[in-house]
């Protein structure tokens, strides 16, 4: 409904705005010491949580399509069937990789075939950029801070938005973007 | 100037020696059908634009090799930019001139300067009909003849004034032209006793000649929309609540060819059916429009009190109602929506208006209901769907607005990946 509540549209569109802001701090050199791996290390994280926003939305979507099967049902609801220790089946949270569900939305809900989708850049991006952001949010022992830097912010940041409007015209077949004025 | 060859109008009418020249070269140049019949032409004066004309005919094997389409208003200044528009190939209008003149139409009242400024060797320019004359240039069989309005010494203010009253016309709306489309069919009259049958029309009112109209006349197309789509939702044998049904508009400023297949076979006012789910349809935009028109809020908008007359609410109400012929209990709810409503209007015109999917919609939309595209109709279908099951209470209401959309949306998408499975 129209309203003025914050809708998560709304909040993708606003991690989208403040990347590009932070963006041209960082190119403009409009950052104190510090502040730029601060800047891009919040690109990378609002770049993939604006896109995991947006699965979502279209998975809220799928959700209501009839006719499909309880697997596909449960994967969109993150959810799996495991047996309990009473030796019945219930259902369990199961998380699932961003990537892995990108995948699914394509694959079931559009007309894009995953075998020719798997060898193009844009899924060669999403999976480097899926790497830097994990690197960000599970950071371990290993960590490598040299990959949070402008080139990697800056490509992270336009996969993301790539693979939103990549979604948008190919699941919800829009004529018109929510992303692009 | 030989007296053979010309007549005039009213002798009293004094013609220059300019004119008088033009007008004999146009005779012994032009192989015009009436130089071969020996016929003499008649020249009359225009006394608005004080301008020489004649109406002649010519063969098309005549007619091609003189005729220049790309007239201009100011040959001596301007001879670079062209009078007429751009030719339409691909507009209908001009697809069907073509096919006609293959079929040997002859058509009549080209506008035509006779000419020899500039490009002397096609001195027949066009100034009203270009479409007409490619038509003949293409497709006409060269015997074939054509009517010619020639104009002689013409100056710039002349010529232009000329090609624009050539060139205007008053728009005709496309829902006359339905209504005379109507009108040609046989046996007469299925539509406009359907119309009188359930109520859209008083006996001996007929349908509108315009969509807008002081009496809120339904149109044709409205009416033709309600029977197709009606039959198209009871010939669906499918289960309607898992698909994305979108049911259609029938086409404007003529015939709809599927509504003409059904005119064919059905008599509209004797199918109990049809004429039950009409009956209903009015029943719905009576109260809709009598709640709309006294209630705060709604009776200001036209459009809420219209709602049900809604081109995209009368294809899907009618196509939920064919549908449903299979399933009477929720036939049944979908019929008594005007009355479940109670002391609301049964269509929620606010709610249908005030909605909106944030990141499906456009920030332009403006509600359901307003737009006639597939998935404005196909989301109504839903919602009627919706409404008819027991579960989904009495009225339509934001909730069930919110989930139908979704429905369709999620319907919709899942069908579009089945495809490529």
């Amino acid at each position: 409904m129209k309203s003025s509540s914050y809708s998560l549209i709304d909040h993708i569109k606003l991690l989208l705005d403040s990347n590009e802001w932070y963006l041209e701090k960082i190119r403009t050199k409009n950052t104190l010491p510090f502040q730029e791996e601060i800047f891009c290390m919040a690109v990378i994280s609002n770049a993939w949580s604006a896109l995991e926003g947006y699965i979502n939305f279209i998975a809220s979507l799928a959700k209501f399509a009839r006719k499909l099967e309880s697997h596909e049902m449960a994967f969109l609801e993150e959810m799996d069937w495991k047996l309990n220790d009473k030796g019945k089946f219930e259902k369990q949270t199961a998380y699932q990789s961003t990537t892995k569900k990108f995948l699914f939305l394509l694959e079931r809900f559009s007309s894009v075939k995953i075998v020719k989708f798997n060898k193009s850049r844009i899924w060669n991006d999403m999976k480097v950029s899926e790497k830097i952001r994990n690197g960000l949010i599970h950071p371990k022992e290993t960590i490598v801070f040299k990959d949070f830097n402008l080139e990697t912010a800056e490509m992270t940041h336009k996969t993301a938005k790539l693979a939103i409007l990549f979604l948008e015209k190919k699941v919800l077949k829009s004529k018109h973007s929510s992303f692009q004025s | 100037m030989s007296s053979k060859k010309f007549i005039f109008q009213d002798k009293k009418i004094k013609i220059d020696s300019d004119t008088t020249k033009i007008l004999d070269d146009f005779f012994d140049t032009i192989p015009t059908l009436e130089k071969e019949l020996e016929k003499t032409l008649l020249v009359l004066f225009d006394s608005k634009t004080k301008v020489f004309y004649t109406l002649c005919n010519i063969k098309k094997k005549n007619f091609v090799g003189l005729v220049d389409k790309n007239a201009v208003i100011d040959p001596d200044l301007q001879e670079d930019y062209k009078l007429n528009r751009d030719l339409q190939p691909n507009n209908p209008d001009f697809k069907e001139m073509q096919n006609d003149a293959s079929k040997g139409r002859q058509f009549t009242d080209i506008v035509v300067e006779y000419n020899k400024q500039y490009k002397p060797d096609r001195p027949l320019k066009i100034l009203g009909g270009q479409h007409r004359a490619e038509a003949i240039e293409q497709k006409s069989p060269d015997e074939s003849v054509h009517g010619l309005r020639i104009y002689f010494n013409l100056d710039k203010d002349k010529r232009a004034e000329i090609a624009i009253i050539s060139n205007t016309n008053i728009d005709i709306s496309p829902d006359l032209l339905d209504r005379m489309e109507e009108q040609r069919l046989d046996p007469p009259n299925k539509l406009r006793d359907f119309a009188y049958a359930i109520g859209l029309l008083e006996k001996g009112k007929d349908f509108a000649d315009s969509r807008v109209n002081p009496n809120n006349l339904p149109t044709v197309r409205m009416a033709r929309t309600f029977i197709v789509n009606f039959y198209k939702g009871r010939e669906y044998e499918e289960d309607y609540d898992s698909d994305a049904l979108e049911g259609m508009i029938c086409s404007s400023s003529g015939m709809d060819s599927d509504y003409e297949k059904i005119y064919k076979i059905k008599n509209f006012a004797e199918d109990e059916k049809l004429v039950g789910a009409g009956k209903k349809f009015i029943e719905l935009h009576k109260k809709q429009y009598k709640i709309a028109s006294n209630r705060e809020g709604l009776k200001q908008v036209k459009a809420h009190r219209m709602k049900a007359m809604a081109i995209a609410v009368v294809s899907a109400w009618s196509y939920v109602s064919g549908l449903l012929q299979r399933d009477s209990k929720r036939l049944s709810k979908f019929y008594d929506l005007p009355k479940n409503s109670g002391k609301n209007d049964p269509l929620n015109a606010k709610a249908m208006t005030a909605f909106q999917l944030k990141g499906v919609d456009p920030e332009a939309y403006r509600g359901l209901g307003t737009r006639t595209d597939a998935k404005e109709r196909g989301r109504l279908i839903t919602i009627f769907l919706e409404y008819s099951k027991a579960a989904s209470g009495d009225e339509i209401n934001p909730t069930l607005l919110d989930r139908a959309v979704r429905y369709y949306q999620g319907n919709k998408m899942r069908k579009e990946g089945d495809k490529y499975k």
